[in-house]
């Protein structure tokens, strides 16, 4: 018997290492290959054309590699790219991912035609403020409703008790289905593409020069949000098998989130003393909508990047969590 | 191949299976027969690591299945009740995304599928989306993406339910043909379903092992013959009269039509037809009929399954 045993287990490894492809190299490759192409043209830029615009905004150009790099390299590992390759081509397939995506470009359209006067007036720094905060505040709405179905629907439908006893962890499970959801949200945030080369092109000699730095800063602010958002709208969906139900929840915790950010500070305030001072200064720098402001003001600093990426990562703990609770309900 | 010891799981204060041990060896067929909500799905979950068992522990292929849950995933093939599938995908963008959620490279993984969908026999419908198939087509569909893998254990959950004749005996050939190379479970609440392609079966009954063993072993052990006698007469009379004949193991009685109808258990190796026509006339009663039969597979279920145990 004890031989027996020994000997499917001696196949099965025999098995494993067979199966295995290139797999997770070529995602390193790219990873560490695009740092170092990053890294030389940062030097480059530096020494030959330090006042040009892409100099200026090389900080956060730089930040937004960093994410794209931590995309890949978590995209690297087979299994996670399977589930997620299965997900963006729901999206693809279904008119969902359109439908919102539609939507929020025009709102967003009607508030930016609305301040500037039809494009008579450019001031680069004012429409990254003011696109950056209706976007932040629209992807409210968006993001739990791209996430709603991820795993909601594999729970009432019974495909989650095949997901779970193929060889992959509840980890890679997550992680696919929220690279696919921030693939597929960030997705929609590119035709704001359009609006800097609109703003480029539409700008008179008496509008204040384009900020490059501002917007670029703006930019990786929008990605940071729409990643903690779309971990939010996740977390929903793995606590119910109802997708009305993740959605709503989803945009609800959103809301409340957001509402909290930009009160709590205000009321803490109030209170009389240091003590007052000191919640107040602890809320602040817990407020989602307090380091979205600093981002969309220009101020790259690293704190509010730890600050978005560390709240995802730990609401994304929640998830799996949760996907785990089917062992001890 | 798959040993379990002792598996109980507790869901609050219910206990949906209690002690569950049993063994399967390499290449056996095992039926795995109960009631609905007797605790098949149970087991099963817990053996192919979806959840844990509150107790107990077990092993297949030689891997611990909460300590190398991993090892024992990549060696079972799951197929769940109601096989639920992705009815937006194709049925051939199904089969190659669970072939790469379960590791296999490119060339291996055309091979295997094109191998599948013929010994599935679902050629013509490889372009069709899964959410236009019949219940029956999915079933195959399900049971190509368990065999993808190839995996030396199979865990089916109630691959027959919901399909029409035709359908569950073809999926009957199918598993059928799977014993031998592979050691596989199935769990069914149809006795002639498991009779027919297992060759060996464990009762459960409200989450206890109630019989194991082979087909030949249970039918032995449950052996002998059973007799139906139709009488006129006392009823109960009859009845206590036909319990001391030597050899009745028991006697149930049902009355129709003014005759009393008995069926009696005879241990084996003894022929009490004789005794059993005196004991009736001594009681008197009027013999109208008697008939002998040998117990089935299916006397043995029902009487396990029974409420009255």
């Amino acid at each position: 018997m004890a031989s027996e045993a020994t000997m499917t287990a001696a196949t099965a490894t025999e098995r494993t290492a067979g199966r295995s492809s290139l797999g997770y190299l070529p995602w390193t490759i790219a990873a560490v290959g695009g740092s170092l192409i990053v890294l030389g043209a940062n030097l480059i830029l530096a020494k030959y054309r330090p006042n040009a615009a892409v100099t200026q905004c090389l900080p956060a150009l730089d930040l937004m590699w960093g994410l794209v790099a931590g995309f890949l390299l978590l995209a690297g590992i087979g299994r996670v790219r399977v589930l997620m390759g299965r997900e963006l081509a729901t999206y693809f397939q279904s008119p969902l991912a359109y439908i919102m995506a539609a939507l929020y470009f025009f709102v967003l359209s009607i508030f930016v035609y609305g301040n500037t006067g039809g494009f008579m007036y450019v001031n680069s720094a004012a429409m990254v403020d003011l696109i950056a905060g209706i976007s932040a505040s629209l992807m409210m709405l968006v993001a739990p409703i791209i996430t709603m179905r991820l795993l909601a629907e594999e729970k009432s439908s019974g495909a989650m008790e095949i997901l779970v006893t193929d060889p992959v962890t509840d980890w890679d499970i997550v992680l696919g289905k929220f690279l696919a959801a921030v693939f597929c949200v960030a997705g929609m945030l590119l035709p704001l593409g359009l609006y800097v080369v609109l703003f480029a092109f539409m700008r008179k000699e008496s509008d204040p020069a384009l900020e490059w730095g501002v917007m670029a800063s703006g930019a990786v602010g929008l990605i940071c949000v729409v990643a903690l958002y779309t971990s939010i709208g996740l977390l929903a969906s793995s606590l119910t098998k109802n997708q009305v139900i993740s959605a709503l929840v989803g945009l609800v915790s959103l809301l409340v989130i957001g509402v909290a950010g930009w009160l709590l500070p205000q009321l803490l305030g109030q209170i009389s003393g240091d003590v007052g001072l000191r919640l107040k200064e602890i809320a602040e720098s817990l407020s989602v909508y307090g380091r979205l402001s600093s981002l969309i003001a220009g101020q790259l600093d690293l704190k509010s990047i730890f600050f978005f990426l560390s709240s995802t990562a730990l609401v994304l703990y929640f998830s799996v969590r949760a996907v785990e609770s089917r062992k001890w309900r | 191949m798959i040993e379990v010891e002792g598996l109980t799981k507790r869901y609050g204060d219910f206990l949906a299976i209690q002690d569950v041990s049993f063994k399967v060896e390499k290449g056996q067929v095992l039926g795995f027969l109960g009631l609905n909500g007797s605790g098949k799905t149970t087991t099963m979950r817990i053996l192919t690591c979806f959840m844990p068992a509150t107790t107990g522990t077990a092993r297949v292929c030689g891997y611990d299945i909460f300590e190398q849950s991993m090892d024992v995933r990549r060696n079972i093939g799951y197929m769940p009740e109601n096989v639920p599938l992705y009815p937006n995908l194709r049925v051939n963008e199904y089969l190659h995304y669970r072939a790469r959620l379960k590791g296999l490279g490119r060339a291996e993984r055309r091979e295997q599928i094109a191998e599948l969908v013929e010994r599935c026999s679902i050629q013509d419908f490889e372009r069709v989306i899964i959410g236009k198939l019949s219940k029956g087509m999915k079933q195959r569909v399900g049971l190509a993406a368990t065999l993808l893998g190839d995996p030396p254990v199979l865990v089916l959950d109630e691959p027959t339910v919901g399909l029409d004749p035709n359908q569950i005996r073809e999926i009957l050939g199918l598993i059928k043909g799977l014993g031998g190379e592979r050691t596989v479970i199935f769990s069914s609440h149809i006795l002639s379903e498991v009779e027919m392609i297992a060759d060996h079966l464990a009762i459960i009954k409200d989450g206890r092992i109630a019989l194991t063993g082979s087909l030949e072993e249970i039918t032995r052990a449950a052996g002998g013959s059973r007799v139906r006698i139709e009488a006129r007469g006392d009823g109960q009379k009859l009845k206590d009269a036909v319990e001391k004949v030597d050899g009745v193991r028991r006697a149930a009685l049902t009355d129709s039509n003014g005759a009393a109808r008995l069926e009696v258990e005879v241990a084996a190796g003894t022929d009490a037809r004789e005794n059993l026509a005196k004991a009736v006339a001594g009681a008197g009663g009027s013999l109208l009929e008697l008939s002998c039969g040998r117990t089935s597979l299916t006397d043995v279920f029902v009487r396990i399954t029974s409420a009255e145990g």
